[in-house]
């Protein structure tokens, strides 16, 4: 499944967040989302899997557009991680995962042996069968961000929507989880906010600023010198990674000389 | 911008929750057990006690259950039961199970395990609604008068606190309850005023008063059909719910995700639980603390899974409110407490000993 987002714009309250974005995601790949803080990545993300309505502009999945669909229709198509604060209430980690099943399921539907497969295979997937019984509250950082992918993956989407992912996870963990969403192979839209993670794990990156691409294509000719610094306002030297091969990026702040 | 108490963290220790069918199912059963013994003894002891066999007898016999004939027990007796105290105990169990229903629906509303008929404003609408048809002696709708003007008050409430809370054409949960518990205000102020007013008047504020108290005296067989559809048609709603309940403890955009139209859900949610609260609110006052505890407590023992908490909690609430309605009758007697009363001088210390013993759960 691919998706399109054209020439769509989005407003919160008055305020203009999105204008004008459009990118395509091509099926089976994953596609980072890269900008400073306020460029607007999750805004643009929150419109996809339907939450913010665009007062511009479509969004389609293959060919149909996501707006004319159901909440739950799309959800059916597009899995979301997105970083939320659920305190208070407990449900154990195969519940947390079940919930993944929701879009599929009637209301008069009971969870069955296919649901219950689903949801172990999701888990597995995710290297937490083990922990099916735990309480997801008691979970470390890391360990709640893989249960949530598998959440995602109980919805067998065709469209991986995720919101940071890495955030605030141990480095072993950031790698882990960008491999576990590589070996998918599920088309995906990813925001990042590290660079070097977005290079190492993306097919091609779309570089916002100010709610506007400034540049999209291959990794090597988004994370150029030039376009950092005029985003981000640092000066980034390319190098490769030793063993990878990758493009790896060394950060400093501009000297006074040549600053903004 | 999550809603936190310290009290919401030292939940999440009290142990792990029960979550095998089997237990659950178990659980069900004795509660359903515990609720028609419950029925029974309530229905039993009272000013004039009634042996058990004679009022499973009228009951039986009542119900067709049992051949006319049979009968053993004195005309004296079967008016004891069927027509004061039967009804009664229906109606307390009803009161009970509404108010855990909503209690529990409203808490994933605000995603907030604090939240109660009360905090939104929802008992506070259906009070004003109701203690103007008191005061004033309205009777435009006959009989169901009180119940509707409760559940308009319960309504226009609600709405006022939704429209109130929305931003961006969205009602954040944090919004929900504050613009709730301002409304809370306003609203109990109003009431204050229209007993204060009925006073100076004269006459009717002995039967305000009583009604705010929290009362099950009044009730009658015809009033419980109206209550009593209304509890099993929303319940057994909400029950096909449960996973879109279950996605909105997730939070907004999560559950977004997992295909919940999280607007029109929470409108739909705040409009039966106002219908749910009015019904009740209208013929036994406004009772607090079941609409809060019950479902905590539930929670506790079998986690958060709404296919599980929701029959549980109704149950649980119908049984607290029929045991709580007992004691109230037999605690001061021949003089009766008002359940609203009862159910906050035990029911505070209780989940107050609930915190504390956290070994004893689970």
């Amino acid at each position: 499944m691919q998706l399109d987002v054209t020439a769509v714009s989005l407003e919160i309250g008055a305020a203009c967040i999105v204008a004008d974005v459009t990118l395509h995601v091509p099926p089976g790949e994953i596609v980072g989302l890269i900008g400073p803080n306020g460029s607007g990545k999750t805004t643009l993300l929150r419109s996809v899997y339907r939450r913010l309505r665009p007062v511009a502009g479509y969004i389609r999945l293959n060919d149909a557009d996501v707006w004319q669909m159901s909440a739950r229709q799309s959800a059916q198509h597009t899995g979301v991680v997105v970083q939320e604060n659920s305190a208070g209430f407990e449900f154990s980690v195969q519940e947390v995962v079940a919930l993944g099943r929701t879009p599929h399921k009637t209301v008069f539907a009971p969870d069955n042996q296919h649901d219950a497969h689903i949801v172990a295979q999701a888990l597995a997937q995710v290297q937490m069968a083990a922990f099916a019984e735990r309480l997801f509250a008691t979970l470390s950082g890391g360990e709640k961000q893989r249960v949530l992918v598998a959440r995602a993956l109980a919805q067998q989407p065709k469209l991986l929507v995720l919101d940071e992912p890495t955030n605030h996870l141990d480095i072993r963990y950031q790698l882990e989880l960008l491999e576990l969403v590589r070996s998918l192979g599920i088309t995906t839209l990813v925001t990042l906010h590290d660079l070097n993670l977005a290079a190492a794990y993306c097919h091609r990156l779309y570089l916002l600023h100010e709610g506007s691409i400034v540049a999209n294509g291959r990794v090597a000719d988004v994370l150029t010198t030039e376009n950092i610094a005029r985003v981000f306002h640092v000066l980034a030297i390319p190098g490769t990674h030793p063993q990878t091969g990758q493009l790896q990026l060394t950060f400093s702040l501009p000297t006074s000389s040549n600053g903004d | 911008m999550e809603w936190r108490v310290p009290l919401q963290n030292s939940l999440i220790w009290l142990g792990n929750p029960i979550t095998t069918t089997k237990q659950f199912q178990l659980l069900l059963f004795a509660l359903c057990l515990a609720l028609g013994l419950a029925i029974v003894l309530s229905v039993a002891v009272g000013a004039v006690p009634v042996p058990f066999a004679t009022v499973l007898q009228v009951i039986g016999v009542r119900l067709g259950v049992l051949p006319e004939g049979s009968a053993l027990f004195s005309a004296t007796d079967e008016r004891i039961v069927w027509v004061f105290r039967l009804p009664r105990v229906l109606l307390g169990m009803m009161v009970g199970a509404a108010l855990a229903v909503s209690g529990t629906t409203l808490q994933a509303v605000a995603r907030n395990p604090l939240a109660d008929p009360f905090i939104f404003g929802i008992s506070y609408g259906a009070s004003v609604g109701a203690v103007l048809v008191l005061s004033f002696g309205w009777s435009l709708f006959g009989g169901f008068t009180l119940a509707i003007a409760a559940f308009a008050g319960a309504l226009l409430a609600t709405t006022a606190v939704y429209l109130l809370a929305q931003q961006q054409g969205s009602a954040h949960p944090l919004r929900l309850v504050l613009a709730g518990v301002a409304l809370s205000y306003l609203l109990s102020a109003v009431t204050s005023y229209l007993v204060l007013r009925a006073s100076i008047g004269g006459g009717t504020v002995a039967s305000v008063l009583a009604w705010l108290a929290g009362s099950l005296a009044r009730a009658e067989w015809s009033q419980l059909g109206l209550p009593g559809l209304v509890i099993l048609l929303v319940t057994g709603y909400l029950l096909l719910q449960s996973r879109q309940l279950n996605a909105l403890l997730m939070g907004d955009e999560s559950a977004t995700g997992l295909g919940v139209n999280v607007e029109r859900f929470r409108f739909q949610l705040f409009v039966l639980t106002s219908l749910l609260v009015g019904v009740v609110v209208a013929i036994s006052g406004a009772i607090g603390f079941v609409g809060l505890m019950v479902p905590h407590v539930v929670r506790l023992v079998v986690g958060s899974d709404h296919r599980r908490v929701l029959p549980l909690a109704a149950l649980g609430g119908a049984l607290l409110l029929v045991v709580v309605d007992m004691l109230g009758r037999l605690l001061i007697a021949p003089q009766e407490l008002p359940v609203g009363i009862v159910t906050a001088v035990f029911g505070g210390p209780f989940f107050l000993w609930l915190l504390r013993s956290k070994k004893g759960i689970g």
